[in-house]
């Protein structure tokens, strides 16, 4: 009896503690890491079946790639200045290219899947809507083959990457130099870039 | 025909030094580092992102093709057999050996950057690595220890870390991408490395230089050919990658995150319909300068392009190393 008013005391600390709200950054931060956690669950599931045809890697990789990256935002990011210089056929074509190049680009990767794996190793909030999530990509016999961040935004509720940066190596980043580079030779023409994008992406279907 | 070029280059630096002694050398470094004080004082960043600095960019594309020829034809198949032949577990002593051997000069650095814990971190290295590790073929230090695993620094990354720019964009024949900063670090390191002074020996010299080319590129083998099949303008991507890790870097895996990745903005709906709104001529002249200046207080971290003999080291790429990123702890 004596001990009664302890538990409820206790009870009541414990649920306290239990109950008290969560800060918001840490729901995000935590919601980020699902995102990753299940899209690259999925992804293996699909690299480990061992009938994958190219055909089918890549029409799996173009519905992953599009529905999980906000390749209208990376586009625009890529194209930098040359965006408001880019009337809207050539944003549109633009995006519509850069989509096809990375999906020819990345395909046949998925069928050359050797039992990688991937951890992730925690998140940080990059702005308020931008989590960085980092994984790590593992050897079938569990050694590191490289570290890899995604960069995750919150678009009301829904997640979508929009950079992934390997090594410290920002993709974006990248591709906004190689390709500003082509319009600058090219003497600004944003048509000198499209026509490059069309001429990478046969190179790269032929390829395979 | 480069790599006697490198030689002659070589050899001459190393008669310089046995003629000027030590005094000789600090005036040299000196005069250097004035030079590069003042001429990266000059490089700022202009509106819009950031990209890297590089006013002479017809001179470094021919210097960049040149290297691509020599590593084509050269560097590339012989670092491929290497890492085709020579089991796994030499290679990793090779890394290991040319790693402990780098190692003091990264003590210096760390020293001189002001990070005691780095310095601790390669003084123990040096010290376990030396001995244990039988004159460091075996990292017995960093083995399943991340507190004591290898972080590379150089003098390029000390001069960041005191404020300097990062200078013009600059490839250079042989070694690849760097800039002014960079470049006048590779020379300080090379010239002050305490392990070309203890052995002093010009044999040893070159087998240090020849295996450190051999290595380093023998590991990047396959992200540069990755990186040259997935970019439109190869020069272009290289460029921006050596910006990006050697910022990482200087930060020691830890770049501030509003610079390193930039703010991407959102795609909204009427991106597609607002062509209206100023179709400003993009000037081509007023391309967007880069550098960004580390502010002091950045710290430490990976090096580069090993020291020493080192310098000449490697090809093409060299400096992209992408290794020291992996230490990105938290």
């Amino acid at each position: 009896m004596m001990l009664r008013p302890n538990s409820i005391v206790a009870a009541i600390l414990l649920a306290c503690v239990t109950w008290t709200p969560v800060p918001a950054a840490a729901a995000d931060a935590e919601a980020a890491e699902r995102f990753i956690g299940d899209l690259g669950d999925r992804t293996i599931e699909i690299l480990q079946r061992p009938d994958l045809t190219l055909d089918q890697a890549t029409s799996d990789f173009r519905e992953m790639f599009s529905s999980n990256f906000d390749i209208p935002t990376i586009g625009r990011f890529v194209l930098g200045r040359y965006w408001r210089a880019a009337n809207t056929e050539q944003r549109e074509e633009f995006i519509e290219l850069f989509r096809e190049l990375i999906v020819a680009t990345y395909a046949r990767r998925f069928t050359e899947y050797k039992g990688q794996g991937f951890r992730i190793d925690g998140s940080r909030a990059v702005t308020e809507r931008d989590t960085m999530v980092s994984t790590a990509i593992l050897a079938a016999d569990g050694s590191l083959i490289a570290t890899i961040d995604w960069r995750v935004r919150d678009r009301d509720g829904r997640l979508k990457i929009i950079d992934v940066v390997v090594e410290q190596v920002s993709m974006g980043v990248t591709q906004r130099s190689d390709y500003n580079a082509v319009i600058q030779n090219g003497g600004g023409n944003i048509e000198v870039l499209l026509e490059a994008l069309r001429d990478e992406i046969q190179t790269a279907q032929n390829a395979s | 025909m480069g790599w006697a070029l490198a030689s002659k280059n070589f050899n001459k630096c190393n008669a310089l030094l046995r003629q000027h002694g030590r005094a000789g050398r600090a005036g040299l470094v000196a005069v250097l580092l004035t030079f590069l004080v003042s001429a990266c004082a000059s490089s700022q960043s202009t509106e819009g992102y950031e990209e890297v600095w590089d006013p002479i960019e017809p001179l470094n594309r021919a210097v960049f093709q040149v290297n691509e020829a020599v590593d084509f034809m050269i560097i590339r198949p012989i670092s491929a057999t290497y890492r085709q032949v020579v089991p796994d577990p030499l290679q990793e002593m090779v890394t290991n050996f040319l790693r402990n051997l780098k190692t003091p000069i990264i003590l210096v650095n760390e020293l001189l950057q002001g990070d005691w814990e780095g310095a601790e971190v390669a003084a123990t290295r040096f010290f376990l690595n030396s001995s244990l590790g039988l004159g460091g073929i075996l990292d017995i230090a960093g083995y399943g220890n991340p507190d004591l695993a290898y972080r590379s620094e150089d003098f390029g990354q000390t001069l960041a870390v005191w404020g300097v720019g990062d200078g013009p964009y600059l490839v250079l024949p042989l070694l690849g991408p760097s800039n002014l900063r960079d470049g006048t670090g590779l020379v300080v390191d090379t010239l002050a490395d305490p392990v070309t002074y203890a052995v002093d020996d010009e044999t040893f010299d070159w087998v240090r230089l020849g295996l450190t080319a051999v290595d380093t590129r023998a590991r990047l083998l396959d992200p540069l050919d990755e990186i040259k099949a997935s970019s439109l303008d190869f020069y272009a991507a290289v460029r921006s990658l050596y910006w990006q890790n050697r910022r990482s870097e200087i930060y020691d895996g830890n770049p501030p995150a509003s610079d390193a990745f930039p703010d991407f903005e959102d795609f909204e709906d009427e991106d597609f319909e607002d062509e209206d709104f100023e179709d400003e001529e993009i000037d081509d002249s007023s391309r967007p300068t880069v550098s960004a200046p580390v502010p002091a207080g950045a710290f430490l971290s990976e090096a580069t392009p090993p020291v020493a003999t080192t310098t000449l080291a490697a090809t093409n790429i060299l400096i992209l190393d992408l290794e020291p990123l992996r230490k990105i702890d938290p």
